[in-house]
């Protein structure tokens, strides 16, 4: 099972991994065509790199918690958590009442910034080779890992952060 | 070990060889992933607020600017950058004119016979031809050093009237072109000019002046100095550095920087330095432009000490690690900082002649207008100091590399003359359509484009099969001349008209015009095409390519491709592309006012079917070539 390893020591804060997102989720899957007709057109990223308490840089990315506040607070039933261990949106279903935006504690649930106003979710790179942000990561911050057990989430911590007190169990 | 590739057999080989040192081809794959902002122009370093970077969750920086004043601002910077670079060539170049004519230098002019013809272009007059020469390097330096409220007047002289017409309506004469550049730093401030078509204007207003001035009038003051170029042959590649001699390796753009060298070493005193140190004597070896512009005019100056052209911008550290170098003189850029550790490794002293160009490790010797003599000498010394102290210490490995048939010495005025003093059976071979058209395959080499020359090479291949006669100047040449498409045998690669053409004129499929400066002289063919049948640049059927741009200079060399109504082609696009306005005025809407435009395709096979479909059609306007 592949999962996500985070050495946030490593991260600068250069936001590559937001730039990825974007491109492998747009039309040509290309940074190029991302941004080929300006941002009118281009949507956001589903990961986000912030600043923790210590303004040191924290790569912020869906959990996929293995108890998911998103899937839990979604009414329409469109947030699903698969075999996988990865919960994705079914777009089709979404009617972007934003409960999962209100519910995820690392606000990793994101209103689309186009105009379908759906939410938008870090799908795992599911059925890609290799997760977009983790590739485009200059500073091996971000690795792809190989592990047999599903639980625990997708997100494998060099430097595991205080857990969240109204969070979802990662 | 894991290596950027390079289209060059031979120089492969020998990289693969060199386990010990760390080169750009080393670098090129530790780099590992690129930061993608930058690579889009849309990352913002003007002030304490940023780095900004656009995204669709922060669409404008902290002061407002959106993603298209950012490209626009980081392009005019990087192309007004690049015209310093020429404007710096062609300032040098014309007070070293100025010196030699005036007497405050004791150098000779090797071609005075072209005075007359550079004056009567420039209108400037004189009693004698030291007068005559003096006064055109008075003419360009005033213009260069105009306030910018005040227009050039040689662009008037030096432009086809048509075009002058355009720039003129368009609004694209240049003031004085050091203060164009000044005022392209200021506009590119924090909080300033934040009209994106305004400032890709500037950025044509940049190309006049880099290809009129730093380019164009570089050569032609150069081609006084040190001799007009003529069509011979010569050998390049790491073979021509013979380690029997004492070699100092030179890189950098300024031909006439190295006229006090080449001619101390043209005399007996100079090659006795040499062999009073044990060696057969001393030579120059050519690495980057500089060499090609050594190489052009080999048959003019410095012929028997000059050893011939090593290879291009990227082949230098490896060149050094042959051993075979004992000094490198650097006068400009394209000089790695790679270099320093190999040279520190090999015991190679490292000199440079102006600090604009200055190495942490080498000796500044500044070269000034009058003291060309006093620095020979004293570069030789060191030549001969260097050689002493470190030839029993290095292994000496120069590989069998290279061509020893490669035509060279192609200008404006030398392939007139091939062709029987003009340039109409040239024009007459593209209306009987024996060929298909003529593309420039000019400037830099890079690693990004697939490997060192690899798209160069693929995209030129491409285009011989076409019957698409290539003009190449810069590194792109040096590679092109490294990998056999500058020597005759390499009119098996064309197609079968343009083949026909080299079989009559004993020429190679791909001319040799050398230095990336000589970008100039392919526009003045272009610019003389255009004269002789009667109509302006973007009518005729001819494509410009830069594939492997590397730099900012070749940013304003594309600029001035631009301005001249040129289709400019790019492998890989310059940091544009996170802003639609700005792609869309370079590459689709700069027809309806220049006529040129960028294109941009890293594909080589779909490239030249582009090129070729651009000339079909400009036949096709014009009614000739079978394009019916």
């Amino acid at each position: 099972m592949r999962k996500k390893a985070i050495d946030r020591s490593k991260c600068r804060g250069c936001k590559n991994c937001e730039l990825a997102c974007i491109a492998v989720h747009s039309a040509g899957t290309t940074t190029h065509t991302a941004y080929a007709t300006g941002m009118k057109t281009t949507e956001r990223a589903r990961n986000k790199v912030e600043a923790d308490p210590q303004n040191k840089s924290f790569p912020q990315f869906c959990r996929h918690c293995d108890e998911p506040a998103c899937v839990e607070a979604c009414t329409s039933g469109a947030l699903t958590k698969g075999a996988d261990g990865l919960v994705v949106c079914d777009h089709d279903i979404c009617i972007g009442c934003y409960m999962c935006v209100m519910s995820c504690p690392y606000g990793m649930a994101r209103p689309s910034v186009q105009t379908d106003g759906k939410m938008i979710k870090c799908d795992g790179c599911r059925g890609r080779d290799v997760m977009a942000c983790v590739a485009a990561c200059p500073q091996r911050c971000l690795t792809a890992v190989e592990v047999d057990d599903p639980g625990g989430g997708h997100l494998i911590y060099a430097d595991e952060p205080a857990p969240n007190a109204c969070g979802s169990k990662p | 070990m894991n290596r950027c590739a390079t289209a060059d057999p031979g120089l492969a080989e020998f990289i693969q060889s060199k386990t010990t040192i760390n080169t750009a081809f080393d670098r090129f794959v530790e780099q590992g992933v690129r930061c993608g902002y930058g690579e889009l122009g849309v990352c913002c370093r003007l002030c304490s607020n940023g780095p900004c970077r656009i995204t669709p969750d922060a669409p404008k920086g902290v002061c407002g600017a959106t993603a298209d004043t950012m490209v626009a601002r980081g392009f005019l910077r990087a192309v007004a950058a690049g015209a310093a670079c020429y404007l710096h060539v062609v300032e040098s170049t014309a007070r070293r004119l100025k010196a030699i004519a005036t007497g405050v230098s004791p150098l000779t002019l090797r071609a005075p016979e072209s005075v007359d013809a550079l004056a009567a272009l420039l209108g400037v007059t004189g009693a004698t031809c030291a007068a005559k020469a003096a006064a055109i390097a008075d003419a360009v330096l005033a213009d260069l050093y105009r306030p910018r409220h005040e227009k050039m007047t040689l662009v008037a002289r030096m432009a086809l009237p048509a075009r002058m017409a355009r720039w003129r309506e368009v609004g694209l004469l240049p003031g004085g072109a050091k203060s164009e550049v000044f005022d392209a730093l200021i506009k590119t401030s924090t909080n300033l000019n934040t009209d994106p078509v305004d400032q890709l204007l500037h950025c044509l207003n940049l190309g006049i002046c880099t290809g009129l001035y730093g380019l164009a009038l570089t050569n032609m003051m150069n081609d006084i100095i040190m001799g007009e170029p003529e069509i011979g042959t010569a050998a390049t590649g790491f073979s021509v550095a013979d380690p029997a001699y004492i070699n100092i390796g030179v890189t950098g753009h300024s031909h006439s920087v190295f006229a006090g060298l080449i001619e101390f070493l043209e005399t007996k005193e100079g090659q006795a330095l040499g062999r009073a140190a044990g060696a057969h004597g001393i030579h120059i070896v050519g690495i980057t432009c500089v060499g090609q512009d050594m190489q052009l005019r080999n048959a003019a100056c410095g012929s028997g000490v000059f050893s011939g052209q090593a290879g291009n911008n990227f082949t230098q550290e490896l060149m050094l690690s042959t051993g075979a170098i004992d000094m490198l003189v650097s006068e400009f850029n394209c000089t790695l900082s790679g270099i320093e550790p190999i040279a520190a490794d090999y015991k190679i002293k490292l000199v440079c002649l102006d600090d604009v160009c200055k190495q942490a490790s080498a000796e500044l010797l500044a070269d000034t207008p009058g003291r060309e003599r006093e620095l020979a000498r004293k570069l030789c010394e060191l030549a001969v100091e260097s050689y002493r102290t470190r030839r029993p210490l290095v292994t000496i490995d120069v590989p069998q590399h290279g061509y020893r048939d490669v035509v060279t010495g192609v200008s404006e005025k030398s392939l007139k003359k091939l062709l029987g003093g003009s340039m109409q059976p040239l024009i007459d071979l593209i209306a009987n359509g024996t060929i298909h058209g003529v593309a420039g395959i000019l400037g830099c080499s890079n690693l990004a484009a697939g490997g060192h020359d690899v798209t160069t090479v693929a995209l030129t291949r491409e285009l011989l099969k076409r019957d698409i006669l290539v003009l190449s100047a810069g590194c792109t040449t040096g590679g092109l001349a490294n990998c056999g498409f500058c020597s005759p045998a390499a009119k098996e690669w064309a197609g079968p008209g343009l083949r026909a053409v080299c079989d009559k004129l004993g020429i190679p499929p791909v001319l040799n015009f050398g230095p990336c400066l000589a970008i100039g002289r392919i526009e003045l063919v272009a610019a003389e095409l255009a004269q002789l049948m009667g109509i302006d640049i973007p009518q005729l059927p001819v494509v410009i390519s830069a594939p492997q741009w590397l730099e900012e200079q070749a940013l304003a060399d594309g600029c001035f491709g631009l301005a001249l109504g040129l289709t400019v082609h790019l492998a890989q696009p310059p940091a544009i592309l996170g802003s639609a306005l700005v792609t869309k005025v370079l590459t689709e809407d700069l027809p309806g006012i220049t006529g040129g435009r960028v294109l941009v395709e890293m594909d080589p096979v779909k490239a030249a079917d582009q090129f070729a479909a651009i000339m079909t059609q400009k036949k096709r306007a014009l009614g000739i070539g079978g394009a019916a």
